[in-house]
């Protein structure tokens, strides 16, 4: 019988210390959470949860993130929005608005309970966006975006044509097509992304979004770091204009798409996660930009 | 309903973490359940599935925990850097066996469990027929989920390794998609899964040779050779096993070639092994009336196996 050792890669217990449990949010709902490290004089990290099966599969990545962060001296504070992950609720009551008042909720809880006199908000895909909105509303000192959701339209589109992949699928043929699953919302009904019901509530939180225009009233310093596939150029066109006239600081990364059904796993993402600190660390004084 | 974190700190000094569903004092039965992951898709399962479904169970009154082994979700440690379905590969060969264990004896000590069931989807489900065929003592019930027979495959997929219930189902899917304008269009877009469309022609060919016997309609060597060994070991220590498949999920194809027919021949499976099929579904059970139909059919087996067992 094969150990479980040789699945590993690293085996050892993370060195700084990690607390798990439950906060409750201002709706009345326990909503899971895991702190990285304890009081620090550096501000405190709220991670953002991209949607879906996006944030199964990247969760891997979040959480060694999130431990590198906290080995290199800054808290952390992950936790799942209402209705999602080991929190309570349910996505068929919940839009975006609600998950704002999440991550605020959570900026509460860190500030109370581990006494971060700052905050800097992560998110990846949709959770760039959802931490723009929060950040709109709640002074933070470094929004950090991963492969931001730049339209939230087009976005809400790619979901749609999730369900119509699964109809395909089990039926041979799309059954509802776009324009009826829209009715249904529209109807009051709910529809299947990737397993999850999704209402109109939270369809139209997400399509009324848009990058840009988040971006207009933020003032906190803004990192993003675009992903391209691997051997493409290093350039994406469409995020170039966000930086014009705003503090706005734009890299762009060979990164395979890790929240996307993998076909090769890799938790650790050595060059993230190097880029995302050195471009922290340039803007914080006194953290030496290190060799990792 | 209750739900709290749960750790074990294993002999090696790592701490394994979930979260446990439990019901209210007056209802709870002595029976608990671990769900483990779905390949490398943490305790919360696909579509959070784990979620609903341990909080539905909780409220029938069994303790429930959707579990992490080392590397995955909350737990201690991080996973080899590679290919995927080389973490696959591992998993469908136990490597998560000794952590599903841990789970259960940490369940049967902390809230007195007289029976233990272990299970989930996929790579879920070989890792609780292995656990229980390792310690029968330690599981007394499994329920696999759309589980794994074969390995998942080292290279390129070849024309064997499609059996003949999957070549069925594919040949005639194609056939209904020859009326289809759309079909077409994605041919003519080359958008079409030609390497699948090939595979499946060849083995349809292949399955047609007269001088071709039933054993080598299908390639033997993807098979996990741990899987009928534990599978008979269950049925011989008396270990209640839930074989729930999906209609559409090519798992139920490779059951029903390398298991039901190449293994059993047609005989009954044995009188503590259930196989139920949900029409339709899909691997991961996506569709809600898919997945109330698996708490149906899972509720039924508890109640009938292990619902007179109260605390």
């Amino acid at each position: 019988m094969m150990k479980i050792t040789n699945l590993l890669t690293r085996s050892e217990s993370p060195a700084d210390r990690e607390e798990r449990g439950f906060f409750t949010n201002r709706r009345g709902r326990r909503l899971f959470y895991a702190m990285h490290g304890g009081q620090s004089d550096r501000p405190a990290w709220v991670f953002c949860n991209p949607f879906l099966e996006e944030k199964v599969f990247s969760h891997p990545v979040y959480i060694n993130f999130a431990r590198k962060l906290s080995a290199e001296g800054w808290p952390v504070l992950r936790f799942d929005y209402e209705g999602d992950g080991d929190s309570e609720g349910d996505y068929r009551k919940i839009g975006l608005r609600e998950w704002v008042d999440d991550v605020e909720d959570a900026i509460s809880f860190v500030r109370g309970r581990h006494f971060a006199k700052s905050v800097n908000l992560f998110g990846l895909r949709l959770g760039a966006s959802i931490a723009c909105l929060a950040a709109k509303k709640n002074a933070c000192t470094n929004l950090l975006l991963w492969e931001p959701v730049m339209d939230g339209r087009d976005y809400f589109q790619e979901c749609l044509r999730l369900n119509l992949t699964t109809q395909l699928a089990t039926y041979r043929k799309v059954v509802e097509d776009r324009k009826q699953l829209m009715a249904n919302l529209n109807d009051g009904k709910t529809i299947n992304i990737s397993g999850y019901e999704v209402d109109r509530l939270m369809a139209d939180s997400i399509s009324s979004m848009n990058l840009a225009t988040q971006l207009d009233d933020i003032t906190c310093l803004v990192h993003i770091i675009a992903f391209v596939r691997a051997g493409a150029e290093p350039v994406r066109n469409d995020m170039q204009p966000l930086t014009a006239g705003r503090k706005v600081n734009l890299r762009v990364l060979e990164v395979h798409q890790f929240w996307n059904e993998p076909r090769f796993y890799d938790a650790e993402q050595h060059a993230l996660t190097a880029l995302s600190l050195d471009m922290i660390a340039a803007v914080m004084p006194g953290m030496p930009v290190t060799d990792r | 309903m209750i739900e709290e974190l749960f750790e074990i700190r294993g002999a090696d000094g790592l701490v394994r973490r979930g979260v446990v569903s439990r019901p209210d004092k007056d209802k709870i039965r002595s029976v608990g359940i671990v769900l483990l992951p779905a390949g490398l898709k943490y305790r919360v399962g696909p579509h959070r599935f784990y979620v609903s479904l341990s909080r539905r169970l909780a409220g029938e009154g069994y303790v429930v925990l959707r579990f992490d082994p080392l590397g995955m979700g909350e737990s201690d440690g991080v996973l080899q850097r590679g290919l995927t379905r080389d973490l696959w590969r591992k998993i469908e060969s136990g490597g998560n066996v000794n952590d599903a264990l841990l789970a259960c004896q940490a369940m049967r000590d902390s809230f007195g469990l007289k029976r233990m069931i272990a299970g989930g989807i996929c790579g879920a489900a070989i890792t609780a027929q292995l656990s229980a065929a390792k310690q029968p003592q330690m599981i007394d019930g499994v329920l696999s989920i759309n589980t794994a027979v074969s390995l998942s495959p080292v290279q390129k997929l070849t024309a064997n390794s499609i059996g003949s219930a999957q070549a069925d189902h594919n040949f005639h899917s194609y056939v209904r998609k020859l009326v289809s304008g759309d079909a077409w269009i994605r041919i003519i877009k080359l958008e079409s899964d030609f390497s699948a469309i090939g595979r499946t022609l060849v083995a349809k060919a292949r399955d047609l040779m007269p001088f071709r016997s039933h054993h080598a309609k299908t390639d033997t060597t993807s098979e996990n050779p741990q899987f009928m060994e534990s599978f008979y070991q269950l049925e011989r220590n008396g270990v209640k096993h839930l074989l729930l498949f999906s209609g559409n999920d090519n798992r139920w194809f490779e059951f029903k070639d390398m298991v039901l027919e190449r293994h059993l021949a047609a005989r009954p499976a044995g009188n503590h092994t259930e196989i139920k099929v949900i029409p339709e579904a899909n691997h991961e059970l996506q569709f809600s009336a898919w997945q109330n139909d698996a708490h149906d059919i899972l509720r039924e087996w508890l109640d009938r196996n292990f619902g007179n067992v109260m605390a």
